[in-house]
């Protein structure tokens, strides 16, 4: 008989060691030839750090955003919370206060990430809304979004186009010390919280119906744990920008191999999430040196053809 | 016998009289200089307004946002920033003479413009004889052939002065620090840069290159000598860590002229002159 608990925690292990040949990889290599101590200390160190707590916690927001909503096509960006970071970031920028950050956390972008979570969570409440509503209301704070962001670039000099349209598809370049401890902190505590209520979210991935049934609050349930997803999406955009496919296609790949309890799902998603951001984000460093590719058109033209080859294998459900 | 002989010649030497005011400009197309002069100019590029502005006065009936030298162009009405501006504004005006430049208006909008029957002279500058051609050809489509040679001649005369031999200073021209961004090969800075006595090549950077996005750690492996910043002061653009790095390998961090510098007009050799003497100082001018 098959120990389901040694599985899992073989899985683990190899992807914790896939994780450190990605570092090492990382921290090997890069724009320029050489092993400088000091570039390495001062500029990779830094940034493959980022990349682990930034793929991780994305990754971590798709895993708990598809439970939430019993939804594959959930991914962080589906709720117009990295939207709102994003046009944020475009009004931190017109009023000048693009710099404003505290220890390398865009302030403009948080700020905005959250005040959407809130004006979805605030209509959400009055309207009693449906879990479809919920969706659907995210989908259409996204598209707000995405038009300010349109309307603050074309009415921008086009100097100031170049930094956003960059930050828009992902950058990991300006890590340092201090958004990586402020942003592992968050992605660790809410990784805490979800995978204390991990069995809910077993449940909220059967549907509304049969996890009610099970005794789950539904409404309560996702207004808090959507609460906190948005804070971690919020840390993860203000300090990396808009890097997508992660979190849609890394939650898909650990259930295809471990099944969809998220007790297994989360810890796989998220080392597996860190993973692949640190070897995507060598790859945008290494691919057209000494100029960089943005991390986020690198997640995508891996992510889309993998998501493809996933959906070929087990369709479009999350059981 | 003598008449017919005559009209044969005459007809053959006119069209040859027209074209000699005509030319293929940077879009590739024919353009003959107005007759007569042009009264009503509108420049789509701050550049353009400046040298247009420096030939002809108050002929220029609209500009691109930003075109704010020589001063009286402030007062003029704009037509949008020079990379997308308002063609109907710019139809709307009824305009003789459009001055376009490959290097920031769009291919489209210039091709819309002349749809609609207005004529256009687009002009390039990645080099600096191209800049010069561009002088050239602003002043004969303005009529002002004589001062557009007298022009030429005098900055032609200037850059002579400026050259300087010897090894050159490498040097980062810092266009934008998120992400990092400076001129590549395929410009006129670059090219009026290296007559100058300066090297803006970052190593690996490929020689088809305009404004490149560099990684940092290609700025922090170049062998530079100095880093400029035009317009705005090292600090206020530099991160802490960059600057730090920077001092440690005795990288000096320099402001440098911005408009002077970066516009294609002719007061790019005054910025060309305060970058040398920042740089070099005065023990090689």
């Amino acid at each position: 008989m098959v120990n389901l608990g040694n599985r899992a925690w073989f899985f683990n292990v190899a992807l914790l060691c896939a994780l450190g040949v990605a570092i090492l990889l990382g921290l090997s290599f890069g724009a320029t030839d050489g092993l400088d101590r000091e570039m390495i200390l001062t500029l990779r160190m830094p940034r493959v750090l980022l990349a682990i707590v930034v793929g991780a916690g994305l990754s971590l927001a798709g895993v708990a955003l598809q439970a939430l909503f019993a939804n594959p096509l959930c991914e962080p960006y589906t709720f117009g919370v990295s939207s709102g970071a994003a046009l944020g970031s475009a009004i931190g920028a017109a009023l000048g206060w693009g710099a404003l950050s505290v220890a390398g956390v865009a302030l403009p972008s948080f700020l905005g990430a959250l005040s959407f979570t809130a004006l979805l969570l605030i209509w959400a409440a009055r309207i009693r809304a449906s879990g479809y509503q919920l969706l659907m209301a995210g989908v259409l704070l996204s598209f707000l979004g995405s038009s300010g962001v349109a309307v603050w670039m074309a009415l921008s000099d086009p100097s100031g186009i170049q930094g956003a349209l960059f930050w828009l598809l992902g950058d990991l370049s300006r890590a340092e010390m201090g958004s990586v401890i402020l942003a592992g902190t968050g992605v660790l505590t809410v990784a805490g919280i979800l995978y204390g209520r991990h069995r809910k979210l077993d449940a909220l991935l059967l549907g509304e119906e049969r996890a009610r049934a099970l005794g789950v609050s539904v409404a309560s349930e996702r207004r808090l744990l959507l609460s906190w997803v948005s804070v971690l999406i919020g840390f993860c955009v203000s300090v990396s920008g808009m890097i997508g496919f992660i979190g849609l296609a890394v939650p898909h790949a650990v259930r295809l191999m471990r099944g969809s309890l998220h007790r297994e799902v989360i810890p796989g998603s998220m080392l597996l999430g860190a993973v692949v951001l640190v070897i995507s984000d060598l790859l945008a460093r290494v691919a057209a040196r000494p100029i960089e590719l943005p991390v986020g058109v690198v997640t995508a033209l891996w992510g889309a053809p993998v998501l493809l080859w996933i959906l070929s294998k087990r369709g479009g459900g999350l059981r | 016998m003598r008449i017919v002989s005559s009209s044969v010649l005459l007809s053959l030497l006119l069209p040859s009289l027209a074209l000699a005011n005509s030319w293929r400009d940077a879009s590739g197309e024919l353009f003959s200089a107005p007759t007569p002069k042009p009264t009503r100019i509108v420049a789509l590029a701050p550049s353009l307004a400046e040298i247009a502005g420096g030939f002809v006065d108050r002929r220029v009936i609209a500009v691109a946002d930003q075109s704010d030298y020589p001063a009286w162009l402030k007062g003029l009405p704009t037509v949008g920033p020079f990379h997308r501006v308002n063609v109907e504004k710019v139809v709307s005006l009824q305009p003789d003479l459009i001055l376009a430049t490959t290097d920031g208006n769009s291919p489209g909008q210039v091709s819309a413009l002349r749809k609609n029957g207005l004529k256009v002279l687009v002009v390039r500058s990645s080099t600096v004889e191209e800049w010069l051609e561009s002088m050239t050809w602003v002043a004969r489509a303005l009529g002002e052939d004589a001062k557009g040679a007298e022009l030429v001649q005098r900055m032609r005369d200037e850059f002579t002065k400026l050259a300087v031999s010897g090894p050159k200073k490498n040097v980062l021209l810092v266009l934008d620090t998120q992400p990092w961004i400076t001129i590549g090969p395929k410009t006129l800075l670059f090219d009026a840069l290296t007559r100058i006595g300066l090297n803006p090549l970052i190593p690996g950077v490929p020689l088809s290159a305009t404004y490149p996005k560099i990684s940092l750690e290609t700025i922090w492996a170049a062998p530079l000598d100095a880093v400029l910043v035009p317009g705005r002061s090292p600090e206020s653009t530099i991160a802490e860590r960059e600057r730090s790095h920077f001092s440690k390998k005795g990288v000096r961090m320099l402001q440098v002229p911005s408009d002077e510098l970066l516009r294609p007009t002719p007061r790019l050799i005054e910025g060309l002159k305060k970058t040398r003497e920042a740089v070099l100082g005065q023990s090689r001018q």
